[in-house]
């Protein structure tokens, strides 16, 4: 299972890729804005995203809706990771079509736990 | 041998008060049995006679008429009383059985006591059944009265109470021939009517011996179906010892005070039927009678009936009330030009209404007997794990449906085990936080509108997080606990599995699971909230509807279908701006309002039925449900409030998940009556709530 | 709120404006007319009577006095906010940024330690295991979840940074600002336009300018949203 983690962090990413890593999925390719992981994404073969929010170029929300707007990404499960924590953002996000929302800082178990949450909605569906 | 005696009759003439039919009744039979025993001397069966046909006149009983006629009867009874015992002193060789009740019945050792229940052939079993429920009665009033003597040893009038119950259950089951039972409740009366003449203190051993007799009253009463069946059910182990121990307290008392078996009374308790469970129900005569608490059953004027004729009437009334509804939106009644038989026809509805309540007011008893048990349980739980514990009641006067007593048993028991097994520390512990040795439970019962509210409360240690989450994880009802509110932690206990029936068996003797009791409780609109505060103690509060015969709903309308949804379920609607609807990924429309989201549920999606409102502004949110169990359910308009008799669907439908029950509506038609918490579990579960239940009318 | 700061002709011609106003005021007030007008509401009011017209004049005289005094005042200060926008703002956000780099590289040395300690460890863990020294092992696995867990701590260098670009962003802004207040107060200055309100206005926008590290109410909210 391949993830695709988005941020324009770097410090970010490794800790994600790495909180990944010890939740059981080392396969991730990383990209640090919108613009480049919809790139990223259009190649094919992700099956899971995590991303930032605030990104320079593209944000995070516009990329999800980018990512929901094409015919192979309805969907891909999108987990936003992001320190964005007012409610309208929240709902914002949902309106644009992230099926989890998990607020910065976070811990491996609680990131794994939304995983699997959007995994098991998705299996059941 | 044991024979009913003049004595029996002057009790039963002592426990007359003033309108007291039942109790005029019993002292009537209790004569005519001494008129019919040859053996007694002829003058005083000649006067009781008297008395006798005296009681037979009930007109003379009428009002202030009672008082002379009560005057009348005392006089014969005065006479026979003089005759035998002036008779059994004259004659020089007294005939046994003629002998007053202070003669020792069961005088006998106990190597010589029967070693099982017996009922001679020739019983009445009518008479025999009428005893038993007269027996069980008199017990829990003896036993309530004993735990009250604990707190207050002078009490007269309890040790009164604990008397007349042992004395009456002699006399009677002297009479039917129960000979097991009459001797030990001999020694029982005997040792407390020492207590009553202040030549015995109720004191040292004396409240336990007295307690133990009840309890093994209790078993013998129990096991009488057993024997009248054809069995021969032996005697409890403690019988012999415990008889003996009463007869001579100072004696004996230590002796079977140490070889009592620990547990066997927590143990034993469960196979006592209890008030609520019992297949007969004592209802008050009036409302009113019910609030004298502490007199003895026989104070108020009592009639015994069958509950399945009861609840057959209340089904009828309901029937009744319908069929009323049905004929009231018909045509010709309604027609303006009918006006006389419009009239009539409403002064009929009148008096269904009054007789609805009226036959609902029946089936409420007072969650009285099922609290009076528990005190023996926190008594003896408290007793064996060294803790010390005051237990207090307030609100045991609260009445709710018959049924509902029955429901409120499993869960109390559970809770008060709970609070006496884990929540009250032991009391070097408590003194060591800075709390007084002594522990409090406190049972407290309300009516609050139309719902009953039970709350147990301790003031120990509180509910440990951490222990429940560990053993949570332990069974895999979890896998971590990380991210879970406190409620959330505090809800395990009801999960399948939490609470193991070898745990619970120890003292309900059933192993029924916590998750039993809870769905058990949710299938009666009841539910639970725990709060706990550490080091502070915690509250369970069980909320029941206060009767399941008459839901109070909200008729909404859904396409051409009409739905009842119980108003206490509603907590607020609204109708909704477009913007409030968000659609989460994988999860379903969800509806923000007032700060909060919550699951958007379309009711005629889940109920199929066509020609609904599928514009959310066009409709009605109502929030149903409690806690994170809310949804916000669609529907097309609200058509107002109206009292309905809640009906199961017909055998032909069965059940069907999403719905109670149906009711028939003002003008004939079925509505049915939504079962909210279902639906809510459903949507949960099924994430959109798609297909839950099907429209069933 | 997008209001228009106005240009320094704007201000000019308003204040001009205005007092030409207080001046007729004030010589209206020789003409019994306007004396009848003021005076009616005022002696409704009854607060100071007929008399105090001749108060109602010194007042505004005083108060035009007092807004020409302001004026003058506001002219001299062009040179304050000129130096304190030169030299403090812009070393300011010269040192955010700077300490922005240094959180960052703090933060990736960090991680470089964590990466090399975590390997480190795994290797004596892996040692443990096979020489069957059960208790070390379980100590090991015990200090490498506890690096882990250091690791997701260093996330706050990616919240402070976001702070951090925030407060840049604003000391930004108000550097602009000042610059057109100053240029307001230019007699002559020609290429002063207005500027918008909304601060800060710098886009793209890549940072979140309420990253906290306390959030409890807000991840419920949201887990509300999508279940648990």
């Amino acid at each position: 299972m391949r993830f695709l983690v988005v941020d324009d962090s770097a410090t970010m990413r490794r800790i994600i890729v790495n909180s990944l890593d010890r939740v059981g999925y080392p396969d991730v390719v990383e990209a640090d804005d919108g613009q480049t992981a919809l790139a990223k994404f259009a190649e094919g073969g992700i099956s899971f995203i995590i991303t930032d929010w605030n990104m320079p170029n593209m944000s995070g929300l516009d990329f999800a809706r980018a990512v929901r707007a094409r015919a192979d990404g309805a969907a891909v499960p999108i987990l936003m990771v992001t320190t964005r924590s007012a409610r309208e953002d929240i709902l914002a996000a949902v309106d644009a079509g992230v099926n989890n929302y998990v607020l910065k800082p976070f811990t491996p178990p609680v990131l794994k736990e939304k995983i699997d949450a959007v995994l098991s909605v998705g299996a059941a569906a | 041998m044991s024979q009913l005696t003049i004595d029996d009759a002057i009790a039963a003439f002592v426990a007359c008060e003033p309108g007291d039919e039942a109790a005029r009744r019993r002292l009537r039979e209790r004569c005519w049995v001494l008129v019919s025993n040859k053996q007694l001397d002829a003058q005083a069966r000649t006067a009781l006679a008297d008395a006798v046909a005296v009681l037979d006149e009930p007109a003379r009983f009428k009002g202030e008429l009672e008082a002379a006629a009560m005057e009348e009867v005392r006089r014969h009874l005065e006479i026979a009383v003089d005759r035998v015992e002036c008779g059994a002193s004259a004659m020089s060789e007294p005939e046994p059985t003629a002998a007053p009740a202070a003669a020792p019945v069961a005088a006998a050792a106990p190597a010589e006591a029967p070693a099982t229940l017996t009922i001679p052939a020739d019983a009445d079993r009518a008479l025999i059944e009428d005893f038993l429920a007269e027996a069980r009665e008199y017990l829990e009033t003896a036993e309530a009265a004993l735990l009250q003597l604990e707190s207050n040893p002078g009490d007269a009038e309890a040790i009164n109470d604990v008397f007349r119950a042992f004395h009456t259950i002699k006399g009677t089951s002297s009479f039917l021939g129960l000979e097991a039972v009459a001797g030990f409740a001999h020694h029982a009366e005997d040792m407390l009517d020492r207590v009553r003449g202040a030549e015995l203190a109720f004191a040292g051993v004396v409240p336990d011996l007295a307690l133990r007799a009840v309890d093994v009253l209790k078993v013998l009463i129990a096991a009488v179906p057993a024997a009248l069946a054809g069995g021969a059910p032996a005697l409890p182990a403690e019988y012999a010892a415990l008889g003996l121990a009463l007869s001579n307290p100072e004696q004996h008392g230590a002796a079977a005070a140490a070889v009592r078996p620990e547990v066997a009374a927590i143990e034993e308790a469960p196979s006592v039927p209890i008030i609520g469970r019992t297949a007969e129900h004592v209802v008050p005569g009036a409302p009113s009678a019910g609030a004298a608490a502490h007199a003895a059953p026989t104070a108020d004027p009592l009639v015994k009936v069958r509950t399945d004729k009861l609840d057959r009437l209340v089904e009828m009334v309901g029937e009744l009330v319908i069929a009323e509804a049905i004929l009231m939106q018909d045509a010709v009644v309604r027609d303006a030009a009918n006006h006389g038989l419009a009239q009539k026809v409403r002064h009929a509805d009148k008096i269904v209404r009054e007789l609805q309540d009226l036959s609902l007011g029946l089936r409420m008893v007072p969650l009285k007997g099922a609290i009076t048990k528990l005190q023996r349980v926190v008594r003896d739980l408290a007793a064996r794990s060294g803790k010390q514990i005051a237990f207090e009641v307030s609100g045991e006067e609260t009445e709710v449906d018959r049924t509902l007593v029955d429901l409120l048993a499993d869960p109390l028991l559970h809770m008060v085990r709970n609070a006496v097994d884990h929540g009250i520390e032991p009391p070097s512990e408590r003194l060591k936080a800075g709390k007084p040795a002594m522990g409090t439970v406190r049972l407290e019962a309300m009516q609050a509108g139309d719902r009953v509210l039970v709350k147990l409360h301790d003031d120990g240690r509180g509910l440990q997080r951490e222990k429940i989450l560990r053993k949570a994880i332990e069974k895999g009802i979890i896998q971590s606990g990380d991210t879970m509110s406190d409620a959330e932690v505090f809800e395990l206990i009801w999960a399948p599995g939490f609470s193991t029936a070898e745990a619970v068996t120890e003292v309900s003797g059933r192993g029924v699971g916590m998750d039993v009791v809870r769905r058990n409780l949710t299938a009666m609109r009841g539910r639970t909230v725990i709060a706990s505060t550490p080091g502070q103690g915690s509250t369970f509060t069980i909320e029941l509807p206060l009767t399941l015969a008459i839901t109070d709903g909200m008729l909404v309308r859904v396409g051409a279908e009409r739905f009842i949804v119980p108003t206490a379920r509603i907590q607020r609607c609204f109708r909704p701006e477009p913007s409030a609807v968000h659609t989460v990924q994988g999860r379903g429309e969800m509806v923000h309002t007032g700060g909060e989201v919550l699951p958007l549920f379309r009711l005629h999606r889940a109920l199929r039925v066509v020609g609904a409102q599928e514009a959310i502004t066009d409709g009605i949110l109502m929030v149903v449900g409690d806690g994170d169990r809310r949804v916000a359910i669609l529907v097309d308009e609200l058509l107002g409030q109206q009292q309905v008799v809640a009906k199961p669907l017909g055998e032909a439908v069965g059940r069907v998940r999403g719905l109670t029950g149906g009711a028939i509506l003002g003008d004939g038609r079925v509505g049915l009556i939504l079962d909210v918490d279902e639906l809510v579990e459903a949507h949960r579960s099924r994430g959109t709530g798609a297909e839950t239940a099907e429209a069933a009318a | 709120m997008a209001t228009q700061v106005q240009t320094h002709e704007d201000v000019l011609h308003a204040t001009d404006t205005a007092l030409r106003l207080v001046n007729q005021a004030l010589g209206d007030l020789g003409t019994a007319d306007s004396l009848a007008k003021i005076a009616a509401p005022m002696a409704e009011k009854g607060a100071h009577g007929s008399g105090s017209l001749l108060s109602l004049a010194s007042t505004l005289l005083r108060a035009y006095a007092e807004v020409a005094a302001l004026l003058d005042r506001i002219k001299q200060s062009r040179g304050i906010i000129q130096e304190a926008q030169d030299a403090h703002l812009t070393q300011m956000n010269q040192k955010l940024n700077a300490v922005t780099s240094a959180t960052e590289h703090a933060a990736s040395g960090i991680l470089d330690g964590l990466d090399r300690a975590i390997a480190v460890v795994a290797e004596l863990e892996q040692e443990a295991a096979e020489s069957q020294d059960m208790v070390r092992h379980a100590r090991y696995t015990a200090l490498r979840e506890e690096l882990y867990g250091v690791m997701t701590y260093v996330q706050f260098q990616d919240i402070t940074s976001q702070q951090l670009g925030y407060a840049a962003a604003v000391i930004g802004d108000t550097e602009k600002r000042l610059e057109q207040l100053s240029g307001i107060f230019q007699p002559f200055a020609a290429d002063v336009t207005a500027v918008s309100g909304t601060v800060p206005h710098s886009a793209p926008k890549h940072f979140d300018p309420n990253a906290v590290a306390d959030k409890t109410d807000s991840q419920a909210f949201a887990d509300s949203l999508f279940g648990r």
